[in-house]
């Protein structure tokens, strides 16, 4: 990837990246009566893409503010590499984050925009023009920024998180506005930037662009840490067998006798949980009930997701 | 601190807007200049130029353009979000709040010596051409002008405090002008003794405008300055709790 390729780096940064890049302990937001953010806790481990997921409103957005200090927390707190946002030495070096699509002002250029906030951390014009090329905004880059495309304000806003060659990409949403050819663009810049041994903490309420990102999927919904684990443990987790038989009462009661989840649909169909094909597949032999289909259904990505925000929210 | 406020400069160049003010600015004294000296009694054309009714355009105006570079300092960034990357990149907000005092400072000047440069500009020649025996003494000139840069540097400092303090843009900048052009107006026709030491009136009395019914020059600095402190403190304080959400 040519985001690290050009700036040299410090060993002294490598080394720290052994506590985890982002930390949040116990994090609680309250906005009036709202919990925002209810005792939130987990961990972003570097050369891993983390998916922040969660319907709109469960508080992703929140919580990544919280973390780069832009939001103070009621309780609890965030950390990055082990230290508060606002006291990290370098923030521009250490972490570099892409909120909203708007964030510069429209009538500045998108160089010019790159170029007061290199100044700000002291970082060269040369630096400038290679992120500029980085995501593909050379062409665009001498225009005002107000009559960018919205691919191309995430572009922009890309380029300003990438400016200081950080350790830590965090992205909120960032695919919003992406055409298909973009959101690969993005997914391949954020997983080469991981592979360098990087963290990315990256939102999303759309899941399907999360399938091919992710490893890490942290899950919450109304502020509240639902399930932090692999993304394909989370998918394998909500893998179904669909039985059909004629006599769904009998093998329902002796798969329930042996602790399989089974849910009796109204066309006769058990679809059953926690076990494999084969297993099942001997439980009706056993039982001497007839089966007529047998089929495993993975659930997607989204489906796993509504059902582990929905289990919350009843 | 030192890129911030380099950064901030930078900010300032790198749109149209200072530049917008600059030209609104060389227009608007200009014209000014040219309309209170053919309309002047021929008497009051003899005055040293420090005395020259015309100056009075800049004293006025320069001060306003002032006040509105430091409102719109913060108000620009919280309306168009792009005070999300500037707390990103340094995330330490009372040295964003110094740098735009620092900036917007160096802006004041700017626009209080181009106002004065195109007073002259116009002014002098046209009472040349009026057969007006042009004087001056430099010493007081050069007073004049100094006591215009700083009462216009203090009205950046007022504005960007109160820009930070308000957050809203049209809602400070038309807050603020109603407060000067109209209600600091009436309250002086209502409550002279009062109205006297309000912001608007410290800030003629800095210029030296009008001075028979106002405080001393230096008595209107200070003053104008307690006002900037107070608008800078209320800023920095709301700043510091402040959730950017």
């Amino acid at each position: 990837m040519g985001a690290n390729s050009t700036t040299d780096r410090p060993s002294v940064e490598r080394a720290s990246l052994g506590s985890p890049a982002v930390s949040v302990r116990g994090l609680t937001k309250r906005f009036g009566s709202v919990r925002a953010v209810d005792d939130l806790s987990f961990e972003v481990h570097p050369g891993v893409v983390t998916g922040f997921l969660g319907p709109n409103g469960a508080g992703k957005s929140t919580t990544l503010r919280i973390v780069l200090g832009l939001v103070a927390p009621t309780e609890g707190s965030a950390t990055v590499l082990g230290m508060p946002y606002r006291s990290l030495p370098e923030p521009t070096k250490t972490v570099g984050a892409v909120l909203e699509t708007q964030s510069f002002n429209p009538l500045r250029s998108g160089r010019n925009h790159l170029r007061v906030l290199a100044r700000a951390s002291g970082i060269p014009e040369r630096r400038v023009d290679e992120v500029l090329e980085l995501v593909g905004l050379e062409a665009a880059a001498r225009r005002n920024a107000g009559t960018y495309s919205l691919g191309m304000r995430q572009r922009l806003g890309l380029g300003a998180a990438l400016l200081g060659d950080p350790r830590i990409l965090i992205l909120d949403e960032p695919a919003n506005g992406l055409d298909p050819q973009g959101i690969r663009w993005l997914r391949d810049l954020v997983r080469g930037f991981a592979a360098e041994g990087n963290a990315v903490l990256v939102s999303s309420h759309v899941l399907a662009e999360m399938a091919q990102l992710a490893d890490e999927a942290i899950v919450i919904s109304r502020g509240r840490l639902v399930r932090q684990a692999p993304l394909s443990k989370l998918t394998s987790d909500s893998r179904e067998l669909v039985v059909v038989t004629p006599e769904a009462g009998r093998l329902a009661a002796a798969l329930h006798e042996r602790g399989l989840g089974v849910e009796t649909k109204e066309d006769g169909e058990l679809h059953v949980s926690g076990a494999d094909a084969a297993r099942v597949g001997m439980i009706a032999f056993e039982t001497r009930v007839p089966v007529l289909g047998l089929a495993e259904k993975e659930s997607s990505l989204e489906d796993a997701f509504l059902e582990l925000t929905e289990e919350d929210a009843r | 601190m030192r890129n911030q406020i380099a950064s901030e400069f930078r900010k300032l160049a790198t749109t149209r807007s200072i530049y917008a003010m600059l030209a609104g600015l060389i227009v608007v004294v200009g014209l000014g200049v040219v309309a209170t000296t053919t309309d002047a009694e021929p008497g009051s054309l003899l005055a040293p130029l420090e005395h020259q009714l015309f100056l009075n355009v800049s004293l006025t105006i320069a001060p306003l353009f002032g006040l509105l570079l430091g409102l719109r300092s913060f108000t620009d960034e919280f309306r168009y979000g792009s005070i999300v990357p500037t707390l990103l990149v340094n995330p330490v907000r009372r040295q964003i709040l110094g740098a735009k005092l620092v900036a917007t400072a160096g802006g004041g000047v700017a626009l209080s010596l181009a106002a004065v440069a195109i007073s002259f500009t116009v002014g002098v020649p046209i009472l040349v051409l009026k057969g007006i025996d042009v004087t001056w003494s430099t010493g007081e000139l050069a007073a004049t002008v100094a006591l215009l840069v700083a009462a216009t540097v203090l009205w950046t400092s007022i504005g960007v405090g109160l820009g930070l303090a308000v957050k809203h843009q049209v809602a400070a900048i038309a807050g603020t002008l109603v407060w000067l052009l109209a209600v600091e107006g009436i309250l002086s026709g209502v409550i002279p003794n009062v109205a006297m030491y309000f912001p608007g009136a410290a800030g003629f009395a800095v210029v030296g405008i009008n001075s028979t019914e106002l405080l001393t020059p230096v008595f209107g600095a200070l003053l104008l300055g307690a006002y900037a402190l107070v608008a800078v403190a209320t800023g920095a304080v709301l700043m510091h709790r402040r959730d950017i959400a």
